[in-house]
């Protein structure tokens, strides 16, 4: 792992000194991901969860690729297979600037146990988990709303003959005021 | 906690609970309204809990009906917002009650139960997630999305949408 990588990994994970060296010795050699890569595609259940270091991604869902949200450096995504029995992954991850990511491997994971760093990680997936849960909470009244106004149907245009192009309005009798009082009153008050 | 996969933990578990009040809950008691304040989490242990919500006329709609063992109310704590539903016991029910101050302590504490617990949040979290992106792809993606013209069916999807964004999803019987 090179020397920047390192700092990262230690920055992002708080990695104490004492650890680091050991986790490196562990961790995959982080990966460079090309603008444009879909690092996570829908329905691989083979790929591990990943830590972006450097860069950005962007999940997406459904044929037409909508934007759920971003992944920044420091955040956790692919984070079903870190679970057993994860689910069915439904949701693409692509990188929209060069990025580089490490991979949560079983080794790594195992290597880092019960420490510090473990608890940094649990409390950065819970953070990150709770604010997908509202991006997907928000695209899906999206997607409702544009729903119901596809459903919405035009107005039919009336026909000609059945309705007048123009209703002339009733003249308002000339009331004097006294007169205007008594009549919206109904009668309540004897205005004289 | 079975559907969690913490099992072989369930000592640990026990002992953080344990922090928790316990919480003999009769058929209709309220367990949070919506709206109100993010004072607490609920462990269900026995029993079922009534899930509703208010749509935008005020009508008070059915969201879901959450099995044991169940985590209720984790998402206003981590996101300090209001309650987003109510809850009411269907029938006599178990709960074990950890208010905001211990549920702080469980979610940065050092240690085993702590570790176990912050397991069993995030496995709570990635589960609703899914779930949710799920609904989300049938409605994008799906028959739904063609073949919807009545306002109670699409209703009834969207308030089962809503359940599993909140958190709410029915996860059945053990």
């Amino acid at each position: 792992m090179k020397v920047d990588e390192l700092r990262r990994l230690r920055s992002l994970l708080k990695v104490p000194p004492d650890q680091l060296e050991a986790l490196a010795a562990v961790a995959a050699e982080p990966l460079q991901i090309p603008k444009g890569t879909l690092v996570i595609e829908p329905g691989d259940s083979n790929r591990p969860a990943m830590l972006l270091l450097a860069g950005r991604m962007q999940a997406e869902i459904g044929a037409e690729c909508r934007v759920l949200g971003d992944v920044w450096p420091g955040e956790i995504f692919g984070e079903s297979a870190l679970f057993p029995g994860g689910g069915r992954r439904v949701v693409g991850v692509r990188a929209v600037f060069d990025s580089t990511v490490l991979e949560l491997t079983p080794e790594l994971l195992t290597a880092i146990g019960g420490s510090d760093v473990k608890r940094t990680i649990q409390l950065n997936l819970i953070s990150v988990l709770a604010k997908r849960i509202q991006g997907t909470n928000h695209a899906m009244r999206t997607a409702w709303n544009e729903q119901r106004s596809a459903q919405a149907a035009p107005p039919e245009p009336s026909a000609p003959d059945k309705l007048p192009r123009h209703k002339p309005k009733e003249r308002k009798s000339e009331l004097s005021l006294t007169d205007r009082l008594r009549k919206s009153l109904g009668g309540w008050f004897d205005i004289t | 906690m079975t559907r969690y996969g913490v099992d072989g933990d369930a000592v640990l578990l026990a002992n953080l609970l344990d922090l928790g009040e316990h919480l003999d809950a009769p058929e209709g008691h309220l367990v949070c309204s919506e709206g109100g304040p993010p004072n607490a989490v609920w462990f269900l242990l026995s029993g079922r809990v009534h899930v509703t919500k208010r749509d935008v006329q005020g009508v008070e709609r059915h969201l879901s009906d959450v099995a044991p063992p169940s985590m209720l109310g984790h998402m206003a704590l981590i996101n300090q917002h209001r309650r987003s539903a109510t809850c009411r016991t269907l029938g006599p029910s178990v709960l074990r009650v950890l208010d905001v101050r211990t549920f702080k302590k469980a979610m940065n504490g050092r240690g085993a139960e702590y570790d176990l617990f912050r397991s069993l949040v995030t496995r709570v979290l990635a589960r609703q997630l899914a779930a949710g992106n799920a609904e989300l792809l049938d409605v994008l993606d799906g028959p739904a999305q063609v073949e919807i013209v009545d306002d109670e069916q699409t209703g009834d999807s969207m308030w089962s949408a809503e359940a599993s964004f909140s958190g709410w999803s029915d996860h059945g019987e053990d």
